[in-house]
């Protein structure tokens, strides 16, 4: 064989290691990087159902106290309260005014008479202002405590904590079916080694032109017959092989391509429900909060109302006393109109002392609600903190980062693994091997004709000549290539 | 902006209307053309059509670019389609529609408005 048709060879050789290594390449890609990436996107998906799921079992369990006690607190009946107080001591602060004024009037048409009188009338003046002033202010801090609770009512209502909890759930997140097979790569990753033997086998038998007689020329002869029809074959089989691979590449390409997208795709919606929660959290701890910092409000209105309510009692022993004294006057001075003053003094005081039970209990109850709704926002703080904290934001955080990380690496995947440059790729070094093939071919023919030339008519026509070209042998492969190929397969 | 987005991949659809939700834009989304065929007459002239060249076997992106243009009186819409696949690219180049996309991604979505 010639020097340019052993090179031809080698290119021929050379042509099928760029080929398979193409096919390796993308086996490579897929295999390695992208299954790592693959494996990263499943572990943010678990992270984030374990996070969301976390999240909104936390949340669950604080819109569940939460509303329980909203149930319980009943608005309108300490509306109706409030107003009924109200009217309450409007009633005693005008008795009292008109007590005092009805006592100077009195006392004044008594004179000297009645000058004990009207010191104490006086005093009952005197109480009134301070009562009325007292009342006021109880109207005020009664009316603040009421704000507050309705405040505090109105907030947890607005801020739907429980509406929030069930938009937490993560949308069920479709399978993901990986459908790019990387098997048929390998299948035809190494289909050059049986056309390079077949090609080796033809070079061997090819090897020398020389012959000594008849018999080894026909030999010589038989085997370029033999090459030659062989090489036919063979080129046909690899044009076969090479569009069968073409054919093979493109759709695991297109399939790839799918499964790149699949996991972007996956990644996007991960990401979006990921910033959905992170930003219902953070509503909820801010509500939370504020409602926290409402109700430690609440204890310091209910202590002011406590200490004003705690005044009026103080103030009502003081009337007692002045109810206890204008009795004694009264009768001492024996004045029968002051006798009905006396009367309408017990009575205003019994009116005043009922009202400050009914405070103090009111005060009760609405210590009570404040001290359930400490207790109920105490253990919702402890919750929060599984969703509130720096750490767990920042742990909220890495995971967004991982999934800003894992699209960066498949968008510079993707412009690695372009499926164009690989099929560029294997077009241009498929075209070349077919056109080395065909060379190949015509470089045998040429070979083929030469030695044929050599031969003269003797030779030709001689018996042994004819024996040894029906002798001659070419081992065959391709022919049996399944029973021949030691590559086992998936 | 109004978008159609004809795509048989479900998770492709989810996460382009979320994406594209979510920067204000509209969001129509159909799995096939059949569904397609469906609900037309209700729909709004899209700004955008998105359509996915591979969708059920022996229906193509081409097959509905030809059945919006033939049955809908739109005619302010631009017609995109997506391939994955490398050797569609110069088959769609010439098949009618505005413009061809593939690897759609968050950043391509970007792009496209």
């Amino acid at each position: 064989m010639s020097k340019a048709y052993e090179k031809l060879r080698d290119e021929i050789n050379e042509c099928f290691y760029q080929i398979v290594g193409i096919i390796n390449e993308i086996i490579e890609h897929r295999t390695n990087t992208f299954s790592a990436m693959l494996e990263v996107g499943e572990s943010i998906q678990k992270d984030s159902e374990n996070f969301v799921g976390e999240t909104e079992k936390v949340v669950g369990n604080i819109s569940l106290n939460i509303n329980t006690k909203i149930d319980s607190l009943n608005m309108e009946q300490m509306r109706s309260e409030l107003q009924e107080a109200t009217k309450t001591f409007l009633s005693i602060t005008e008795d009292l005014e008109l007590l005092s004024y009805n006592t100077i009037c009195r006392t004044m048409a008594l004179g000297e008479k009645g000058s004990t009188i009207t010191h104490i009338s006086k005093e009952i003046k005197k109480y009134s202002t301070t009562v009325k002033t007292l009342l006021d202010d109880i109207t005020k801090e009664f009316s603040a405590v009421y704000e507050k609770f309705r405040y505090i009512a109105e907030n947890i209502i607005k801020s739907d904590i429980s509406g929030n909890s069930g938009m937490l759930a993560m949308d069920a997140m479709e399978e993901l079916v990986i459908s790019s097979d990387v098997s048929v790569l390998i299948e035809n990753s190494q289909f050059h080694d049986i056309f390079s033997q077949e090609l080796e086998i033809i070079n061997d038998a090819l090897n020398t032109n020389e012959f000594s007689d008849a018999y080894e020329a026909g030999m010589i002869f038989g085997v370029y017959e033999k090459a030659l029809n062989k090489l036919d074959f063979i080129k046909m089989s690899l044009q076969e092989k090479i569009e069968s691979i073409q054919s093979v590449m493109k759709d695991f390409i297109y399939t790839f391509n799918t499964d790149l997208q699949n996991i972007i795709s996956k990644t996007n919606i991960l990401r979006e429900e990921l910033l959905r929660v992170e930003s219902i959290s953070g509503t909820i701890c801010k509500t939370i909060r504020n409602l926290q910092s409402s109700i430690d409000e609440s204890q310091n209105v209910i202590h002011k109302a406590t200490a004003g309510v705690n005044n009026l009692g103080k103030q009502s022993k003081t009337f007692k006393n002045l109810v206890v004294v204008t009795a004694i006057e009264v009768a001492r001075i024996n004045d029968e109109d002051l006798r009905s003053v006396v009367i309408s003094m017990i009575s205003t005081e019994k009116e005043l002392q009922g009202l400050i039970e009914k405070l103090h209990f009111n005060i009760s109850l609405w210590q009570k609600l404040q001290n359930d709704f400490m207790s109920t926002f105490k253990d919702a703080g402890i919750e929060l903190k599984t969703i509130c904290d720096s750490s767990i934001k920042s742990e909220r955080e890495k995971m967004l980062r991982s999934t800003y990380d894992l699209e960066a690496q498949l968008t510079d995947f993707r412009s690695v693994f372009t499926g164009e440059k690989y099929m560029n790729y294997f077009d241009s070094n498929t075209r070349r091997l077919l056109e080395l093939f065909s060379e190949f071919v015509d470089n045998t023919n040429e070979e083929f004709e030469t030695f044929n030339n050599k031969l003269d008519d003797k030779i030709l026509s001689d018996e042994m000549f004819t024996q040894g070209r029906n002798d001659s042998e070419l081992r065959d492969i391709l022919a049996s290539e399944d029973e021949q190929s030691s590559i086992e397969f998936f | 902006m109004h978008v159609l987005i004809i795509d048989d991949n479900t998770l492709h659809l989810k996460m382009c209307r979320i994406l594209l939700e979510k920067i204000n834009h509209t969001v129509v989304t159909e799995e096939s053309l059949d569904s397609l065929k469906k609900h037309t007459d209700d729909m709004p002239e899209p700004d955008i059509a998105l359509v996915d060249f591979r969708l059920q076997p022996g229906v193509t992106g081409v097959d509905v670019l030809q059945f919006l243009k033939q049955n809908t009186k739109w005619t302010n819409t631009k017609y995109i389609a997506l391939t994955a696949d490398v050797g569609e690219r110069s088959y769609l180049d010439g098949s009618g529609f505005d413009d061809v996309v593939s690897n759609l991604s968050q950043k391509a979505c970007c792009r496209i408005y």
